[in-house]
C-alpha cells in the first residue's frame, strides 16, 4: 500500500512523475500543516493560502530537493516562510474571532471576557516577532520538539530553547492584563 | 502575589529568591507538567507561587493548543488540481541521476519528435511549435481549435507524451504512415535523450 510507504520513497517516486505518490504526502502532511500556518498566520483562509502555496512550491521544487534532509524539514521550512511573508505583506487588521468562542457554558459576562482574553492572546501571538513566534507556535501548537524545530528553522536546538523562553514570557506579560 | 512578571512590580528577575530559573519553571509549566514537583518546589514557597501563577496565566494559551484544528476538506483537491496542472504545463523532462539531474525542454523533445517523424515515409509534414513551413502554418490555422499550440509534449517527471499532428501524403495508407512514425519518434528519443516511457499519440490532420 502506497500509504504505508515512508517520504523518502514517496519522495523518489513523486520526483519520477508519480503524482499519487505526492497525493499520499499531502494528504500525510497537510494537518499538521495547516495547524502550523493558522497559529503562524492568525487567520484560517490565510492559513489554506499558504498551506496550498507551499505544497505547490514543494511539487515544483522537487527536483531541487536534495534529499540529504527529511521531506518534512524541508516542506515545513516552506510552510513557515510561506506564513512568515504573507504576515509581513499584510496591513493591521483585526484579528479573526472564531464563531465557537463566542458560545461559552457559564454566564455571557464570562463568555464575553472569554472571547475578549483568546482575542487578546492571538494577537499577542500574531506580535511577537517572526524568530519567535515561529519556534513558539511550532512548539506549542503543531507538536514539533525542539530538535524538529531547530531543524526546520536552521537553528540550534538551544537557540530554538532560548527564542521560546522568551516568546513564553512575552506572552505571559500579556496575559497579565486578563488575569 | 508579588509577580516576577508584572509591568508595576519589582524590576524582572531571571531567578526567584531560592535561586530557581523562571524560564525552567515556565517551561515546566507550558510543557504541562506544572503539577509534577521536584522535592525542592513542593518545600519553596517561590517555586509554588510562582508555577501557580504561570499556570493560570499560561491555561488560555493550553486550551488554545488543544483547540482542534483540521484543515478545509476541500484543501487536498485545491493542491491535487494545481499540482496536476503544473504536472500537465511542465516545460523540461527530469532525469535524476545520482551525480545530479539532466533536464531536457519540452522545446528539445518536441523537436527530436518533428525531425524524425518528418523522415517518415507519406509524411508532408509535422506540425509543432517550431515549425514555420507555409503548409504547417496553414494546417495549424486549420487545426487551432482542437490542438493547444503548447500541447505537443506532455510531461509529468520521466513520464513523457509526445501529441503530434501530421499531413500525410496522398496516396499512403494512414495507419502504415502513423506507425513507422511512432516506431521513429520512439527510437530516436530513446537513443538521443534516453527517454523510455513515451507514448507517442497522432492526429492526422490533413491530406495533401
Amino acid at each position: 500500500m502506497i500509504e504505508e510507504q515512508d517520504d523518502a520513497y514517496l519522495v523518489s517516486r513523486a520526483r519520477e512523475g508519480y503524482l499519487e505518490a505526492f497525493e499520499t504526502l499531502v494528504r500525510r502532511h497537510q494537518g499538521r500543516a495547516y495547524r502550523l500556518a493558522v497559529r503562524l498566520t492568525g487567520d484560517s483562509h490565510e492559513a489554506e493560502d499558504a498551506v496550498q502555496e507551499a505544497f505547490v512550491d514543494a511539487w515544483r521544487g522537487l527536483p531541487q530537493f536534495a534529499g540529504d534532509a527529511a521531506f518534512g524539514t524541508w516542506f515545513y521550512r516552506i510552510v513557515v516562510n510561506r506564513c512568515i511573508g504573507m504576515a509581513r505583506r499584510r496591513k493591521p487588521r483585526p484579528i479573526e474571532i472564531v464563531p465557537d468562542t463566542l458560545v461559552a457554558d457559564g454566564h455571557p459576562g464570562q463568555a464575553v471576557e472569554q472571547q475578549a482574553r483568546d482575542e487578546a492572546l492571538r494577537r499577542a501571538i500574531q506580535q511577537l516577532p517572526s524568530e519567535l513566534r515561529a519556534p513558539l507556535v511550532m512548539v506549542t501548537f503543531a507538536d514539533f520538539t525542539y530538535e524538529e524545530a531547530a531543524a526546520v528553522l536552521h537553528i540550534n536546538p538551544s537557540t530554538v530553547r532560548g527564542r521560546i523562553a522568551r516568546a513564553r514570557k512575552s506572552l505571559l506579560e500579556q496575559m497579565r492584563e486578563w488575569a | 502575589m508579588t509577580s516576577r512578571l508584572g509591568r508595576g512590580g519589582p524590576p524582572q528577575a531571571d531567578r526567584l529568591p531560592c535561586g530557581r530559573h523562571v524560564d525552567d519553571l515556565i517551561e515546566q509549566v507550558a510543557e504541562g507538567h506544572g503539577g509534577d514537583l521536584t522535592e525542592h518546589q513542593r518545600a519553596c514557597t517561590h517555586c509554588r507561587a510562582f508555577l501557580a501563577e504561570t499556570a493560570t496565566l499560561w491555561e488560555p494559551v493550553s486550551a488554545l493548543a488543544h483547540e482542534e484544528l483540521r484543515p478545509p476538506a476541500d484543501l487536498f483537491d485545491k493542491v491535487i488540481t494545481r499540482v496536476r496542472e503544473l504536472a500537465a504545463d511542465a516545460w523540461f523532462v527530469l532525469l535524476p541521476n545520482d551525480a545530479g539531474a539532466t533536464r531536457i525542454a519540452a522545446r528539445a523533445l518536441a523537436g527530436i519528435a518533428q525531425a524524425s517523424a518528418a523522415r517518415a515515409a507519406g509524411v508532408r509534414a509535422v506540425l509543432g511549435r517550431s515549425s514555420h513551413t507555409p503548409l504547417a502554418t496553414a494546417a495549424a490555422a486549420a487545426t487551432r481549435s482542437h490542438r493547444q499550440p503548447d500541447s505537443a509534449v506532455g510531461i509529468a517527471g520521466t513520464q513523457v507524451v509526445i501529441d503530434l499532428a501530421l499531413v500525410t501524403r496522398y496516396g499512403a495508407r494512414i495507419p502504415d504512415v502513423a506507425d513507422d512514425v511512432r516506431g521513429r519518434v520512439l527510437r530516436a528519443l530513446r537513443a538521443l535523450a534516453g527517454l523510455r516511457h513515451v507514448r507517442v499519440d497522432i492526429t492526422v490532420d490533413d491530406v495533401r
